[in-house]
Order: structure tokens, then sequence, then C-alpha cells
């Protein structure tokens, strides 16, 4: 219990690092903007308490909002992404329904599974994010856009860092 | 009584989803009004505090590249001086030259800056303690980079010219016709300038520059290079597409510009305009 307390610490100190100290320098283009630290959100256990995953997901974009002076874009964001979290791991839970494993990972959900579970989850946080950051609906293909292009780009790097994760244990 | 608890224990997940979202929204609100861009609190002093680190790393890796633009610089700014001398020493001899300085320069480090946003930000390692105030503007060697926005101790935050709510006039080099200049907020490489009147002559490579009509840069500071126009025949305006000359993406050495003259010239013309009907 202890350890993995500190786990997720670590991966949630981790990600916040990484994603503001390396992913949030990329600037690749306006269209293109992916975002990692959501892979907290993403990996947290099946069976964790509904309400601390609402806390950590706004407490993570809260975060990540101090950095980048953003007021509460990531953290909004975010909250909605925790929030759809259950509805979506129904949606694609395998068919034996989920394990007790502690680590939600990709050998559990089948790669298909993961990649639309993961890919939904990152398509509600772009999307809202950078809804948020217009604060307006006018350039709404703007936006649709950006979300696709950056979505697809975060999906890769969520999935390899994902993978990256779950083989320590193993070793 | 017991309804209410049912009630509660019912939908406590999504009283608690709405409860956060009102607060995000909140900040998202407050931070999107333009006058109070960042709340530069305690939280952000340490986040500047730790981009600072990150920056000094990154800085030690380009260290010889910037060593050779500071050079480049310093060989152009010696080349003015020297020239300024001979003028001085030919006609201005015997004048009087206690001129006052009326700009001065605050040199500075970006240490954090995105291109990629909306609305994009630098962040400088200069704050109040350094006399760096709200509203004075920030110019690299190229050429106009932003306008500093909020100011704690050490550091201070800029709206950069990518910044949708940025509009500076600007005026072509070489002739008197001046427009508002303004991001649209879709290509870093491109700025829109507007109300130039569409007789006066524009060819693309022409200069743009800062005006006499702003109380934050010195007039002639380049602003970017015109790209491509158009002419909007109902309105009979130009509308000119500006590459910005700074180099948005490797921004290291700024400096702030502190119009001394400021308080006076904005104080005199409150004080004109105090008369004037609402």
């Amino acid at each position: 219990m202890i350890g993995n307390i500190l786990k997720y610490l670590f991966y949630f100190i981790f990600l916040v690092l990484l994603e503001v100290f390396v992913v949030a320098k990329f600037n690749i283009h306006f269209y293109v903007n992916p975002h990692i630290y959501l892979l907290f959100i993403v990996i947290l256990p099946v069976f964790t308490n509904r309400h601390l995953v609402l806390f950590l997901g706004f407490l993570l974009g809260f975060i990540i909002d101090q950095f980048m002076g953003t007021g509460g874009l990531h953290a909004g964001a975010t909250l909605i992404m925790a929030y759809m979290r259950q509805i979506l791991l129904s949606a694609f839970a395998p068919r034996e329904g989920y394990g007790k494993e502690d680590f939600l990972t990709i050998k559990q959900f089948g790669l298909v599974n993961f990649l639309f579970y993961c890919g939904f989850m990152i398509l509600i946080h772009h999307f809202f994010l950078f809804l948020f950051e217009l604060f307006t609906f006018k350039n709404f293909l703007f936006t649709l856009l950006r979300t696709l292009l950056s979505g697809l780009l975060s999906l890769l790097f969520i999935t390899g860092l994902h993978l990256l994760f779950s083989r320590k244990p193993s070793k | 009584m017991q309804n209410f608890a049912d009630f509660l224990r019912r939908y406590s997940q999504f009283i608690l989803f709405l409860f956060l979202l009102g607060i995000s929204v909140f900040f998202i609100y407050k931070n999107n009004k333009y006058q109070r861009v960042l709340i530069f609190n305690a939280a952000n002093e340490t986040a500047g505090q730790a981009y600072s680190v990150y920056a000094s790393a990154w800085e030690y890796l380009n260290l010889k590249k910037n060593n050779r633009l500071l050079a480049d610089e310093n060989a152009a700014l010696r080349a003015q001086l020297l020239a300024d001398k001979y003028k001085i020493y030919n006609k201005w001899m015997n004048s009087d030259t206690s001129y006052k300085q009326v700009y001065k320069y605050i040199p500075a480090q970006v240490i954090n800056n995105s291109v990629d946003k909306a609305n994009n930000y630098v962040t400088l390692n200069v704050g109040r303690l350094h006399g760096v105030k709200p509203d004075m503007g920030i110019i690299s060697p190229d050429g106009v980079v932003g306008v500093v926005k909020s100011v704690s101790d050490h550091f201070s935050v800029g709206i950069s010219l990518l910044h949708r709510k940025l509009q500076l006039s600007a005026r072509l080099r070489g002739s008197e016709f001046f427009g508002s200049l303004q991001w649209q907020g879709t290509d870093e490489s491109t700025l829109i300038l507007e109300y130039i009147p569409s007789y006066a002559q524009v060819t693309p490579g022409d200069t743009i520059e800062t005006t006499t009509y702003s109380s934050i840069f010195p007039q002639g500071i380049p602003i970017g290079r015109v790209k491509s126009f158009e002419v909007d025949a109902d309105e009979g305006y130009f509308r000119i597409k500006v590459k910005p000359m700074a180099e948005f993406r490797k921004l290291n050495t700024v400096y702030v510009i502190d119009y001394t003259l400021k308080q006076e010239q904005t104080i005199l013309e409150d004080e004109a305009k105090k008369g004037d009907p609402e």
C-alpha cells in the first residue's frame, strides 16, 4: 500500500517535471501541442476512489497551470477528463472484467482497447484545454484540428511512456 | 433528512466535480482578463525559480552561440558609437552635451517562452528590484519582442508579440503612414498590419518599425518585414502580412526599455482628457 503510494507519487512528480521542462519546451507548432502529464490519471488503478481521482485530476492540472501561468486551463481540462474516466473505463473494459492488479497495464487491457481508452481520454482533455484557451466557440474548427493533431502525438508519447513505466516492476 | 443524505451520497461525485470545475473556470476567467494577465504570486515566484535553474542549464549548452550573438551586437553598437563620436568631434564639439537620457535599457535573460499557444508569454529574470515596471517594452537585438505585463521582485512576465490582445502602432520605415499591428493567433511567422492607406507605397521586404505614437518603445525599432499585402477594396486600406524580426524560438538576451518620461507624459495626457465629456 505504502509502496504503491510512493510509486504513484514518483510518477506524479516525474510527469509534472517532464511536462514542464521537456514537453512544454518543444514548441512544435500552433496545431501540434502535445501533453503527457495526463498519463497519471490514465494509469491510476481501476478501483481508485472516484473522489480521489477527481481531486488528483484537478490538483495535477492546477500544478501545471502554476508553471504555465494559465490560471485554471489545465485544471479544468484534466478534471473533466478525470470525470469521464469512469465511463470510458467501463466502455472499454476487457471481456472478463478488470483484475485486481494495482497497475493499469496494456497487457491487461489489450493494446487496441488501451489505445481507444487512452485516445478518448486525450481527446477529451485536449478538446477542453484548447477550447478554454481560446475561451470562445468562434474558431471551433481550429480547436478541433488542434485537438486531433496534438492528440495523435500525445497518444504516441503517452503509450511510449506507459510501456516504459510498466516494464520496470518485472525487472 | 434521510432523503437529503441519500441525495448527497448518490451525487457526491458530481457535486465534487462541479465544485472543482467552478474553481477552474474562476481561475480561467480571472486569467483571461487582459489587465490581470498573470497573478504573479508566491507560487509563481517558485515556478520562476525553477525556470531560472532550467534556463541556466540551457544557457550553458548554448554559450558558444550566445557569445557569438552578443559579440555581433557589440560590434554593431561599437560601430554606431564611433560614428557618433566622429559627428560630435566635427560639429557638436562646443555645443551643450548635457542631454537627458530618455530611454534606459535593462538587460535581461529570457527564462521561459512559448510560441505555440493562442496567447504567448515570455518570462524574464529581472523584476521590480531591477527597476522593471508593467508596460515597459521588451526588445531583442533583432527587434520588438513584447510588453511587460506583470512584475514580481525577481521576475517579470511579458506578453509577446504573439499574443492576440497585444496591439502596437507601427509604420513603414521611411514613410509617415502608420497602422495597427496585431497577431491573429495561428501562424507564428505572420503578424497583420492594418489601416495603412492604400495609396502608400509598399513593397515586400520593407521594414516595419515602431512609431512615435507610443509611450512604450522609442521610435524606429524594427518589428518585422513585409511578407505580402492585399488591398481591402471597401475600406481603402492595406492588409499587410508582416514577418516578425525577433526570432521567438531562439530568444535569449533581451532588453527591457524604461521610458523615463513616461509618468510625465501620461499624467499630462490624463490631465488634458479630464475636461472631456464622457
